[in-house]
Protein backbone atom coordinates (compact mmCIF):
# COMPACT_ATOMS: atom_id res chain seq x y z
CA UNK A 1 0.00 0.00 0.00
CA UNK A 2 2.55 2.53 0.84
CA UNK A 3 4.72 1.72 -2.15
CA UNK A 4 1.80 3.50 -4.40
CA UNK A 5 3.37 6.95 -5.57
CA UNK A 6 0.79 9.52 -4.34
CA UNK A 7 -0.60 12.18 -6.73
CA UNK A 8 -2.10 15.02 -5.81
CA UNK A 9 -4.73 16.87 -8.21
CA UNK A 10 -5.16 20.62 -7.27
CA UNK A 11 -7.67 22.29 -9.40
CA UNK A 12 -10.87 24.13 -8.82
CA UNK A 13 -12.70 22.39 -11.90
CA UNK A 14 -14.14 19.37 -10.00
CA UNK A 15 -14.77 18.09 -14.14
CA UNK A 16 -10.85 17.64 -14.12
CA UNK A 17 -10.81 15.59 -10.96
CA UNK A 18 -13.01 13.33 -13.00
CA UNK A 19 -11.22 13.69 -15.65
CA UNK A 20 -7.72 12.76 -13.91
CA UNK A 21 -9.45 10.21 -12.10
CA UNK A 22 -10.34 8.24 -15.24
CA UNK A 23 -6.77 8.80 -16.90
CA UNK A 24 -5.38 7.42 -13.97
CA UNK A 25 -7.52 4.67 -13.22
CA UNK A 26 -5.77 1.90 -14.22
CA UNK A 27 -2.43 2.91 -12.66
CA UNK A 28 -1.09 1.97 -9.22
CA UNK A 29 -1.50 5.70 -7.86
CA UNK A 30 -3.18 6.95 -4.47
CA UNK A 31 -4.77 10.11 -5.29
CA UNK A 32 -5.56 13.00 -3.58
CA UNK A 33 -7.65 16.03 -4.63
CA UNK A 34 -8.24 19.70 -4.02
CA UNK A 35 -10.32 21.88 -5.20
CA UNK A 36 -8.00 25.55 -4.09
CA UNK A 37 -4.69 26.05 -3.08
CA UNK A 38 -5.15 25.78 0.86
CA UNK A 39 -6.54 22.47 0.69
CA UNK A 40 -3.85 21.71 -1.84
CA UNK A 41 -1.35 23.09 0.83
CA UNK A 42 -2.92 21.13 3.70
CA UNK A 43 -3.06 17.89 1.66
CA UNK A 44 0.69 18.19 0.52
CA UNK A 45 1.69 18.67 3.78
CA UNK A 46 -0.18 16.18 4.92
CA UNK A 47 0.86 13.14 2.40
CA UNK A 48 3.51 14.58 0.88
CA UNK A 49 2.67 13.34 -2.61
CA UNK A 50 5.66 12.39 -5.38
CA UNK A 51 3.22 14.04 -8.29
CA UNK A 52 1.50 17.32 -7.93
CA UNK A 53 -0.99 17.98 -10.77
CA UNK A 54 -1.37 22.09 -10.03
CA UNK A 55 -3.49 24.27 -11.79
CA UNK A 56 -1.48 27.61 -12.56
CA UNK A 57 -4.84 30.02 -12.15
CA UNK A 58 -7.51 29.52 -9.13
CA UNK A 59 -9.78 31.35 -7.14
CA UNK A 60 -7.85 32.47 -4.44
CA UNK A 61 -3.97 31.19 -4.71
CA UNK A 62 -2.66 30.90 -8.13
CA UNK A 63 -0.22 27.62 -8.66
CA UNK A 64 2.88 29.85 -8.62
CA UNK A 65 1.85 31.19 -4.96
CA UNK A 66 1.06 27.82 -3.82
CA UNK A 67 4.83 26.73 -5.11
CA UNK A 68 6.40 29.45 -3.52
CA UNK A 69 5.02 28.58 -0.46
CA UNK A 70 6.43 25.02 -0.58
CA UNK A 71 10.64 25.10 0.97
CA UNK A 72 13.24 24.11 -1.39
CA UNK A 73 13.32 20.61 0.45
CA UNK A 74 9.27 19.92 0.16
CA UNK A 75 9.89 20.75 -3.66
CA UNK A 76 12.92 18.35 -3.82
CA UNK A 77 10.59 15.31 -3.28
CA UNK A 78 8.20 16.20 -5.71
CA UNK A 79 7.92 17.04 -9.29
CA UNK A 80 5.36 19.70 -9.98
CA UNK A 81 3.09 19.12 -12.61
CA UNK A 82 1.69 22.98 -13.62
CA UNK A 83 -1.31 22.87 -16.12
CA UNK A 84 -3.41 25.78 -17.41
CA UNK A 85 -6.06 27.07 -19.38
CA UNK A 86 -4.82 30.46 -19.35
CA UNK A 87 -5.45 31.67 -23.28
CA UNK A 88 -2.27 33.43 -23.50
CA UNK A 89 0.40 30.90 -23.41
CA UNK A 90 3.22 32.74 -20.74
CA UNK A 91 2.26 32.00 -17.45
CA UNK A 92 3.57 34.39 -14.54
CA UNK A 93 5.74 31.75 -12.69
CA UNK A 94 8.74 33.16 -11.00
CA UNK A 95 12.24 32.13 -11.52
CA UNK A 96 12.65 29.67 -8.64
CA UNK A 97 8.95 27.96 -9.47
CA UNK A 98 10.11 27.64 -13.46
CA UNK A 99 13.55 26.01 -12.67
CA UNK A 100 11.45 23.51 -10.13
CA UNK A 101 9.02 22.88 -12.44
CA UNK A 102 9.03 19.35 -13.91
CA UNK A 103 6.48 19.81 -17.06
CA UNK A 104 3.68 22.32 -17.74
CA UNK A 105 0.67 21.20 -20.01
CA UNK A 106 -1.88 23.48 -21.54
CA UNK A 107 -5.30 23.12 -21.22
CA UNK A 108 -7.45 21.38 -23.09
CA UNK A 109 -4.60 18.62 -22.82
CA UNK A 110 -4.46 17.48 -26.57
CA UNK A 111 -2.48 14.83 -25.62
CA UNK A 112 -3.77 13.17 -22.63
CA UNK A 113 -2.03 10.07 -23.26
CA UNK A 114 1.51 11.61 -23.04
CA UNK A 115 0.34 13.55 -19.83
CA UNK A 116 -0.20 10.68 -18.66
CA UNK A 117 3.46 9.36 -19.39
CA UNK A 118 4.80 12.76 -17.82
CA UNK A 119 2.82 11.35 -15.02
CA UNK A 120 4.13 8.31 -14.78
CA UNK A 121 7.95 9.07 -15.65
CA UNK A 122 7.61 11.93 -13.21
CA UNK A 123 6.40 9.26 -10.20
CA UNK A 124 9.04 6.90 -10.90
CA UNK A 125 11.44 9.58 -10.05
CA UNK A 126 11.32 10.10 -6.31
CA UNK A 127 10.75 6.25 -5.80
CA UNK B 1 -16.81 58.58 -44.43
CA UNK B 2 -14.09 57.06 -46.62
CA UNK B 3 -11.41 58.79 -44.09
CA UNK B 4 -11.92 56.10 -41.47
CA UNK B 5 -10.38 53.16 -43.84
CA UNK B 6 -7.32 55.72 -43.83
CA UNK B 7 -4.54 54.94 -41.08
CA UNK B 8 -4.15 57.41 -38.18
CA UNK B 9 -0.43 58.76 -40.19
CA UNK B 10 -2.52 58.76 -43.27
CA UNK B 11 -5.40 60.86 -41.28
CA UNK B 12 -2.99 63.47 -39.56
CA UNK B 13 -1.03 63.93 -43.10
CA UNK B 14 -4.47 64.57 -44.59
CA UNK B 15 -5.60 67.15 -41.98
CA UNK B 16 -1.97 68.73 -42.02
CA UNK B 17 -1.91 69.43 -45.74
CA UNK B 18 -5.27 70.55 -45.75
CA UNK B 19 -5.18 73.86 -47.16
CA UNK B 20 -8.38 74.11 -48.77
CA UNK B 21 -10.60 77.65 -48.59
CA UNK B 22 -13.74 79.13 -49.79
CA UNK B 23 -14.74 82.55 -50.20
CA UNK B 24 -18.20 83.63 -51.13
CA UNK B 25 -19.25 87.34 -52.53
CA UNK B 26 -21.61 88.75 -54.67
CA UNK B 27 -19.05 90.94 -56.38
CA UNK B 28 -16.78 89.18 -59.10
CA UNK B 29 -14.15 91.89 -57.75
CA UNK B 30 -14.03 90.89 -54.42
CA UNK B 31 -13.48 87.20 -55.37
CA UNK B 32 -10.76 88.06 -57.66
CA UNK B 33 -9.18 90.41 -54.90
CA UNK B 34 -9.29 86.62 -52.66
CA UNK B 35 -7.68 85.21 -55.69
CA UNK B 36 -4.74 87.09 -55.74
CA UNK B 37 -4.00 87.72 -51.78
CA UNK B 38 -3.99 83.99 -51.45
CA UNK B 39 -2.24 83.39 -55.09
CA UNK B 40 1.05 80.95 -54.44
CA UNK B 41 3.87 82.77 -53.33
CA UNK B 42 2.63 86.40 -53.97
CA UNK B 43 3.07 87.98 -50.55
CA UNK B 44 6.26 89.89 -50.98
CA UNK B 45 7.98 88.85 -47.91
CA UNK B 46 7.48 84.66 -48.77
CA UNK B 47 9.61 85.92 -52.36
CA UNK B 48 11.97 87.47 -50.68
CA UNK B 49 12.40 84.45 -48.44
CA UNK B 50 12.46 82.47 -51.15
CA UNK B 51 15.03 83.33 -53.36
CA UNK B 52 17.74 84.17 -49.75
CA UNK B 53 16.74 80.24 -49.63
CA UNK B 54 17.47 79.51 -52.65
CA UNK B 55 21.27 81.69 -52.47
CA UNK B 56 21.85 79.98 -49.03
CA UNK B 57 21.42 76.77 -51.04
CA UNK B 58 19.27 75.45 -48.03
CA UNK B 59 16.09 72.84 -48.45
CA UNK B 60 13.60 75.05 -48.60
CA UNK B 61 10.58 72.78 -48.49
CA UNK B 62 10.86 72.52 -45.17
CA UNK B 63 10.03 76.30 -44.35
CA UNK B 64 7.46 76.72 -46.88
CA UNK B 65 5.46 73.99 -44.96
CA UNK B 66 5.24 76.60 -42.40
CA UNK B 67 3.20 79.06 -44.58
CA UNK B 68 0.81 77.18 -46.57
CA UNK B 69 0.01 77.56 -49.60
CA UNK B 70 -3.77 78.19 -49.43
CA UNK B 71 -6.17 76.98 -52.58
CA UNK B 72 -9.42 78.96 -52.58
CA UNK B 73 -12.40 77.79 -54.06
CA UNK B 74 -15.02 80.82 -54.91
CA UNK B 75 -18.35 81.50 -55.15
CA UNK B 76 -20.54 84.33 -56.23
CA UNK B 77 -23.76 83.42 -54.32
CA UNK B 78 -24.78 81.41 -51.20
CA UNK B 79 -26.05 78.73 -52.77
CA UNK B 80 -23.26 78.52 -55.29
CA UNK B 81 -20.92 78.34 -52.10
CA UNK B 82 -22.92 75.83 -49.95
CA UNK B 83 -22.77 73.40 -53.16
CA UNK B 84 -19.40 73.79 -53.11
CA UNK B 85 -19.05 72.89 -49.79
CA UNK B 86 -21.08 69.90 -50.59
CA UNK B 87 -18.96 68.91 -53.27
CA UNK B 88 -15.77 68.71 -51.05
CA UNK B 89 -17.09 66.55 -48.49
CA UNK B 90 -18.07 64.11 -51.16
CA UNK B 91 -14.74 64.31 -52.64
CA UNK B 92 -13.25 64.06 -48.65
CA UNK B 93 -11.60 66.92 -49.28
CA UNK B 94 -13.32 69.44 -46.50
CA UNK B 95 -12.65 73.29 -46.59
CA UNK B 96 -11.18 74.66 -43.65
CA UNK B 97 -12.43 78.31 -43.41
CA UNK B 98 -15.02 80.18 -45.23
CA UNK B 99 -14.95 83.67 -46.10
CA UNK B 100 -18.69 85.02 -46.70
CA UNK B 101 -19.34 88.23 -47.72
CA UNK B 102 -22.33 89.28 -45.29
CA UNK B 103 -24.60 91.54 -47.64
CA UNK B 104 -25.88 89.68 -50.85
CA UNK B 105 -29.07 90.64 -52.26
CA UNK B 106 -31.05 88.24 -54.04
CA UNK B 107 -30.40 84.97 -52.74
CA UNK B 108 -29.25 83.44 -49.44
CA UNK B 109 -27.25 86.35 -47.51
CA UNK B 110 -24.11 86.10 -45.44
CA UNK B 111 -25.69 84.60 -41.57
CA UNK B 112 -27.49 82.06 -43.64
CA UNK B 113 -24.89 80.97 -45.87
CA UNK B 114 -22.70 80.57 -42.80
CA UNK B 115 -25.78 78.65 -41.15
CA UNK B 116 -26.54 76.61 -44.16
CA UNK B 117 -22.27 75.60 -44.18
CA UNK B 118 -21.99 74.97 -40.26
CA UNK B 119 -25.23 72.45 -40.55
CA UNK B 120 -23.28 70.64 -43.68
CA UNK B 121 -19.84 70.64 -42.02
CA UNK B 122 -19.81 71.53 -38.14
CA UNK B 123 -15.79 71.29 -38.52
CA UNK B 124 -15.51 75.12 -40.94
CA UNK B 125 -14.26 77.81 -39.50
CA UNK B 126 -16.41 80.85 -40.51
CA UNK B 127 -15.09 84.48 -41.18
CA UNK B 128 -18.16 86.61 -41.95
CA UNK B 129 -17.26 90.24 -43.90
CA UNK B 130 -18.85 93.07 -43.91
CA UNK B 131 -18.90 96.89 -44.35
CA UNK B 132 -21.75 96.94 -42.04
CA UNK B 133 -24.64 94.35 -41.15
CA UNK B 134 -28.08 93.86 -40.67
CA UNK B 135 -27.45 91.97 -38.30
CA UNK B 136 -25.92 92.26 -34.49
CA UNK B 137 -22.75 90.44 -33.90
CA UNK B 138 -24.53 89.02 -30.51
CA UNK B 139 -27.33 87.60 -32.94
CA UNK B 140 -25.12 86.13 -35.41
CA UNK B 141 -22.73 84.32 -32.50
CA UNK B 142 -25.87 83.28 -31.29
CA UNK B 143 -27.20 81.54 -34.47
CA UNK B 144 -23.86 80.45 -35.45
CA UNK B 145 -23.02 78.86 -32.14
CA UNK B 146 -19.71 80.97 -31.67
CA UNK B 147 -16.74 80.18 -33.49
CA UNK B 148 -17.34 83.31 -36.01
CA UNK B 149 -14.96 85.68 -36.59
CA UNK B 150 -15.56 89.09 -38.80
CA UNK B 151 -13.84 91.31 -40.72
CA UNK B 152 -14.20 94.64 -41.92
CA UNK B 153 -14.31 96.25 -45.00
CA UNK B 154 -12.22 97.35 -46.88
CA UNK B 155 -9.60 94.46 -46.03
CA UNK B 156 -5.92 94.47 -46.16
CA UNK B 157 -4.10 91.53 -47.83
CA UNK B 158 -2.27 91.19 -44.30
CA UNK B 159 -5.49 90.94 -42.30
CA UNK B 160 -7.16 88.16 -44.52
CA UNK B 161 -3.83 86.57 -44.98
CA UNK B 162 -3.56 86.37 -41.08
CA UNK B 163 -6.87 85.54 -40.58
CA UNK B 164 -7.18 82.43 -42.53
CA UNK B 165 -3.61 81.51 -41.75
CA UNK B 166 -4.81 81.54 -37.85
CA UNK B 167 -8.46 79.47 -38.27
CA UNK B 168 -6.83 77.01 -40.78
CA UNK B 169 -3.87 76.00 -38.19
CA UNK B 170 -6.72 75.47 -35.30
CA UNK B 171 -9.14 73.90 -37.98
CA UNK B 172 -5.53 70.89 -38.31
CA UNK B 173 -5.35 71.15 -34.35
CA UNK B 174 -8.90 70.56 -33.71
CA UNK B 175 -9.14 68.12 -36.03
CA UNK B 176 -5.51 66.20 -35.06
CA UNK B 177 -6.62 66.29 -31.56
CA UNK B 178 -9.78 64.95 -32.31
CA UNK B 179 -8.18 61.78 -33.86
CA UNK B 180 -5.53 61.32 -31.09
CA UNK B 181 -8.61 61.12 -28.91
CA UNK B 182 -10.28 58.21 -30.71
CA UNK B 183 -7.38 56.29 -30.72
CA UNK B 184 -7.07 56.61 -27.07
CA UNK B 185 -10.06 55.78 -26.78
CA UNK B 186 -10.12 52.71 -29.13
CA UNK B 187 -6.63 51.50 -27.35
CA UNK B 188 -8.54 51.29 -24.16
CA UNK B 189 -11.45 49.72 -25.80
CA UNK B 190 -8.46 47.23 -27.34
CA UNK B 191 -7.13 46.46 -23.77
CA UNK B 192 -10.45 46.08 -22.38
CA UNK B 193 -11.36 43.57 -24.50
CA UNK B 194 -8.01 41.78 -25.07
CA UNK B 195 -8.42 41.20 -20.89
CA UNK B 196 -11.58 40.03 -21.59
CA UNK B 197 -10.71 37.93 -24.19
CA UNK B 198 -8.24 35.84 -22.08
CA UNK B 199 -10.53 35.64 -19.27
CA UNK B 200 -13.00 34.12 -21.80
CA UNK B 201 -10.50 32.04 -22.83
CA UNK B 202 -9.82 30.68 -19.69
CA UNK B 203 -13.06 30.17 -18.96
CA UNK B 204 -14.17 28.33 -22.07
CA UNK B 205 -11.28 25.70 -21.98
CA UNK B 206 -12.25 24.75 -18.77
CA UNK B 207 -15.34 22.98 -19.75
CA UNK B 208 -13.45 21.92 -22.78
CA UNK B 209 -11.05 20.31 -21.30
CA UNK B 210 -13.33 17.77 -20.12
CA UNK B 211 -15.16 17.67 -23.18
CA UNK B 212 -11.94 16.32 -25.20
CA UNK B 213 -9.90 14.64 -22.11
CA UNK B 214 -13.26 12.73 -22.06
CA UNK B 215 -13.36 11.58 -25.85
CA UNK B 216 -9.87 10.80 -25.95
CA UNK B 217 -10.21 8.16 -22.96
CA UNK B 218 -13.17 7.05 -24.41
CA UNK B 219 -11.52 6.64 -27.98
CA UNK B 220 -8.63 4.95 -26.09
CA UNK B 221 -10.87 2.61 -24.61
CA UNK B 222 -12.36 1.66 -27.96
CA UNK B 223 -9.23 1.21 -29.52
CA UNK B 224 -7.61 -1.26 -26.94
CA UNK B 225 -11.01 -3.27 -27.47
CA UNK B 226 -12.21 -3.55 -23.62
CA UNK B 227 -15.41 -3.62 -21.92
CA UNK B 228 -17.30 0.02 -21.82
CA UNK B 229 -19.02 0.45 -18.24
CA UNK B 230 -22.07 1.64 -19.62
CA UNK B 231 -23.08 3.04 -16.30
CA UNK B 232 -20.04 5.04 -16.16
CA UNK B 233 -20.67 6.11 -19.86
CA UNK B 234 -23.84 7.52 -19.55
CA UNK B 235 -22.36 9.76 -16.45
CA UNK B 236 -19.68 10.84 -18.67
CA UNK B 237 -21.57 11.85 -21.34
CA UNK B 238 -24.14 13.30 -18.53
CA UNK B 239 -21.17 15.92 -17.75
CA UNK B 240 -19.97 16.46 -21.23
CA UNK B 241 -23.46 17.91 -21.69
CA UNK B 242 -23.36 19.55 -18.94
CA UNK B 243 -20.30 20.95 -19.70
CA UNK B 244 -21.21 21.84 -23.56
CA UNK B 245 -24.14 24.13 -21.39
CA UNK B 246 -21.66 25.79 -19.12
CA UNK B 247 -20.07 27.11 -22.83
CA UNK B 248 -22.95 27.96 -24.06
CA UNK B 249 -24.04 30.30 -20.79
CA UNK B 250 -21.18 32.39 -21.24
CA UNK B 251 -21.44 32.77 -24.69
CA UNK B 252 -25.16 34.12 -23.97
CA UNK B 253 -23.96 36.22 -21.32
CA UNK B 254 -21.30 38.04 -23.49
CA UNK B 255 -24.47 38.73 -25.85
CA UNK B 256 -25.59 41.73 -23.56
CA UNK B 257 -22.26 43.24 -23.98
CA UNK B 258 -21.86 42.79 -27.86
CA UNK B 259 -25.09 45.13 -28.68
CA UNK B 260 -25.88 47.21 -25.81
CA UNK B 261 -27.71 50.69 -27.27
CA UNK B 262 -29.91 48.25 -29.52
CA UNK B 263 -32.29 47.36 -26.41
CA UNK B 264 -35.96 48.58 -26.56
CA UNK B 265 -36.88 50.74 -23.38
CA UNK B 266 -40.72 50.74 -21.93
CA UNK B 267 -42.04 52.23 -18.77
CA UNK B 268 -41.60 49.18 -16.34
CA UNK B 269 -43.84 48.14 -12.93
CA UNK B 270 -41.19 46.88 -10.82
CA UNK B 271 -43.87 45.51 -8.50
CA UNK B 272 -45.40 43.61 -11.32
CA UNK B 273 -42.02 42.71 -12.43
CA UNK B 274 -40.86 41.54 -9.07
CA UNK B 275 -43.97 39.73 -9.15
CA UNK B 276 -42.77 37.79 -12.08
CA UNK B 277 -39.68 36.90 -11.30
CA UNK B 278 -40.80 35.78 -8.05
CA UNK B 279 -43.13 33.51 -9.58
CA UNK B 280 -40.31 31.57 -11.42
CA UNK B 281 -38.50 31.02 -8.24
CA UNK B 282 -41.54 29.93 -6.44
CA UNK B 283 -40.09 26.19 -5.84
CA UNK B 284 -36.35 27.08 -4.96
CA UNK B 285 -37.65 29.38 -2.42
CA UNK B 286 -39.40 27.25 -0.87
CA UNK B 287 -37.11 24.34 -1.05
CA UNK B 288 -34.62 26.63 0.71
CA UNK B 289 -37.09 27.81 3.17
CA UNK B 290 -36.57 31.08 2.05
CA UNK B 291 -39.14 34.17 2.75
CA UNK B 292 -39.21 36.34 0.04
CA UNK B 293 -39.93 39.97 1.52
CA UNK B 294 -41.13 43.12 -0.41
CA UNK B 295 -41.82 46.28 0.02
CA UNK B 296 -42.79 48.20 -3.02
CA UNK B 297 -45.10 51.51 -2.04
CA UNK B 298 -48.23 51.30 -4.48
CA UNK B 299 -47.83 54.58 -6.11
CA UNK B 300 -43.89 54.21 -7.62
CA UNK B 301 -43.38 55.41 -10.58
CA UNK B 302 -42.58 52.94 -13.82
CA UNK B 303 -38.30 53.07 -14.60
CA UNK B 304 -37.21 53.44 -18.00
CA UNK B 305 -35.76 49.92 -19.08
CA UNK B 306 -36.06 47.00 -21.19
CA UNK B 307 -38.13 44.49 -19.44
CA UNK B 308 -36.23 41.68 -20.42
CA UNK B 309 -33.37 42.96 -19.25
CA UNK B 310 -34.63 44.17 -16.08
CA UNK B 311 -35.75 40.19 -15.14
CA UNK B 312 -32.73 39.50 -16.34
CA UNK B 313 -31.44 41.22 -13.06
CA UNK B 314 -33.68 40.46 -11.04
CA UNK B 315 -33.16 36.72 -11.77
CA UNK B 316 -29.30 37.05 -11.43
CA UNK B 317 -29.76 38.68 -7.98
CA UNK B 318 -31.93 36.63 -7.22
CA UNK B 319 -30.20 32.76 -7.72
CA UNK B 320 -27.12 34.83 -6.63
CA UNK B 321 -28.40 35.20 -3.29
CA UNK B 322 -30.05 31.16 -3.32
CA UNK B 323 -26.56 30.27 -4.51
CA UNK B 324 -25.26 32.26 -1.26
CA UNK B 325 -27.94 30.74 1.46
CA UNK B 326 -27.81 27.68 -0.09
CA UNK B 327 -24.20 27.41 0.85
CA UNK B 328 -24.72 28.80 3.96
CA UNK B 329 -26.94 26.16 4.99
CA UNK B 330 -24.92 23.48 3.91
CA UNK B 331 -21.91 24.64 5.92
CA UNK B 332 -23.67 24.56 9.10
CA UNK B 333 -22.20 26.83 11.28
CA UNK B 334 -24.15 26.69 14.11
CA UNK B 335 -27.10 27.88 14.69
CA UNK B 336 -28.58 30.47 11.88
CA UNK B 337 -31.18 32.94 11.12
CA UNK B 338 -33.76 32.07 8.74
CA UNK B 339 -32.98 32.75 5.11
CA UNK B 340 -34.37 35.65 3.69
CA UNK B 341 -34.45 37.94 0.81
CA UNK B 342 -35.65 41.62 0.96
CA UNK B 343 -36.26 43.94 -1.56
CA UNK B 344 -37.72 47.16 -0.89
CA UNK B 345 -38.16 49.78 -3.51
CA UNK B 346 -39.04 53.29 -2.56
CA UNK B 347 -39.14 56.95 -5.46
CA UNK B 348 -36.13 59.43 -5.30
CA UNK B 349 -36.02 63.00 -6.12
CA UNK B 350 -34.70 63.61 -9.07
CA UNK B 351 -36.89 61.55 -10.97
CA UNK B 352 -35.35 58.15 -9.28
CA UNK B 353 -36.75 55.06 -7.94
CA UNK B 354 -34.22 53.24 -5.48
CA UNK B 355 -34.03 49.26 -5.11
CA UNK B 356 -32.90 47.57 -2.28
CA UNK B 357 -31.76 44.30 -2.97
CA UNK B 358 -30.66 42.19 0.82
CA UNK B 359 -30.35 38.62 1.61
CA UNK B 360 -28.75 37.43 4.90
CA UNK B 361 -25.95 35.00 3.09
CA UNK B 362 -22.29 34.78 3.86
CA UNK B 363 -21.89 38.22 1.92
CA UNK B 364 -19.06 38.98 -0.22
CA UNK B 365 -15.62 38.44 0.90
CA UNK B 366 -13.73 41.67 1.73
CA UNK B 367 -10.73 41.05 -1.40
CA UNK B 368 -13.49 40.65 -3.40
CA UNK B 369 -15.41 43.67 -3.01
CA UNK B 370 -13.78 45.98 -5.61
CA UNK B 371 -13.63 43.22 -8.27
CA UNK B 372 -16.94 42.23 -8.11
CA UNK B 373 -18.32 43.48 -10.72
CA UNK B 374 -15.70 42.48 -13.11
CA UNK B 375 -16.52 39.42 -15.39
CA UNK B 376 -15.47 36.15 -14.46
CA UNK B 377 -15.55 36.72 -10.39
CA UNK B 378 -17.18 34.59 -8.68
CA UNK B 379 -17.84 33.23 -4.70
CA UNK B 380 -19.61 30.27 -6.14
CA UNK B 381 -18.34 26.79 -5.97
CA UNK B 382 -15.70 25.79 -8.73
CA UNK B 383 -17.76 24.82 -11.60
CA UNK B 384 -21.17 26.62 -10.32
CA UNK B 385 -21.41 30.22 -11.65
CA UNK B 386 -19.43 31.53 -14.59
CA UNK B 387 -18.73 34.80 -12.85
CA UNK B 388 -20.91 36.74 -15.49
CA UNK B 389 -24.14 37.44 -13.57
CA UNK B 390 -22.94 40.64 -11.71
CA UNK B 391 -21.05 42.22 -14.35
CA UNK B 392 -23.90 41.61 -16.61
CA UNK B 393 -26.32 43.34 -14.09
CA UNK B 394 -23.60 46.51 -14.11
CA UNK B 395 -23.47 46.39 -17.84
CA UNK B 396 -27.14 46.42 -18.20
CA UNK B 397 -27.83 48.96 -15.62
CA UNK B 398 -24.93 51.11 -17.21
CA UNK B 399 -26.32 51.22 -20.52
CA UNK B 400 -29.88 52.06 -19.08
CA UNK B 401 -28.01 54.91 -17.12
CA UNK B 402 -29.04 53.41 -13.72
CA UNK B 403 -26.43 52.55 -11.04
CA UNK B 404 -25.49 49.61 -8.57
CA UNK B 405 -23.43 49.61 -5.54
CA UNK B 406 -22.72 47.87 -2.84
CA UNK B 407 -23.06 48.05 0.88
CA UNK B 408 -22.14 45.88 3.78
CA UNK B 409 -25.84 45.06 5.60
CA UNK B 410 -26.51 47.12 8.54
CA UNK B 411 -27.16 44.83 11.51
CA UNK B 412 -26.56 41.34 9.67
CA UNK B 413 -24.56 39.38 7.28
CA UNK B 414 -25.24 39.18 3.80
CA UNK B 415 -25.22 41.36 0.57
CA UNK B 416 -26.91 44.34 0.29
CA UNK B 417 -27.15 45.99 -3.22
CA UNK B 418 -28.29 49.17 -3.71
CA UNK B 419 -29.78 50.36 -7.32
CA UNK B 420 -30.89 53.73 -8.87
CA UNK B 421 -33.24 53.65 -11.89
CA UNK B 422 -34.38 56.49 -13.73
CA UNK B 423 -37.79 56.77 -13.83
CA UNK B 424 -40.25 56.39 -17.35
CA UNK B 425 -40.34 60.29 -17.82
CA UNK B 426 -43.12 59.96 -20.32
CA UNK B 427 -45.46 57.86 -18.60
CA UNK B 428 -44.83 60.14 -15.38
CA UNK B 429 -46.08 63.01 -17.41
CA UNK B 430 -48.98 60.97 -18.89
Amino acid sequence: MSDQPKVLIVDDEVVIHKLFTKLLSDQDYQLFFATNGEDGLALFEQESPTVVVLDFRMLGATGDELMTRLSDSQLAKTSIIMISGHAVPDIDLSERNQRKLYAYYEKPFFELAKLKETIAEAAQLHR
Amino acid sequence: MGSAMLSVTQQMDAIEQNNRCLAIDDEQGVLDYYSEVFRPTTSGSEVIWQSLLEVVGDEPEQELDQTPQFSISVALSGEAGVQLAEQALADHLPLTVALIDMRMPGGLDGLETAQQLRLLDPRIMLVIVTAYSDYKLEEIQSRLLNNVLYLNKPLTSDEVLQTVRMLNQSWKEREKTKILKMQMVSHAKMAGLGTMAVRIGHEINQPLSYINGIFQLLKMELQSGGEVDLTQLAEEVDLALEQTVRIKEIITSLRVFAHPDRSKRYAVDLADAVEHVQRLFTGQLKKGGVSFDLDIPEKLPPVHFNPSQFQRILTNLISNALDALEEQRRGEKGEQAAPRIHLAASQLPEGKVEMIFEDNGPGVAEELIDRMFDPFVTTKEPGKGTGLGLSEIHGMLNEHGATIAYHPCSGHSGVCFVIHFSTDEESVIA
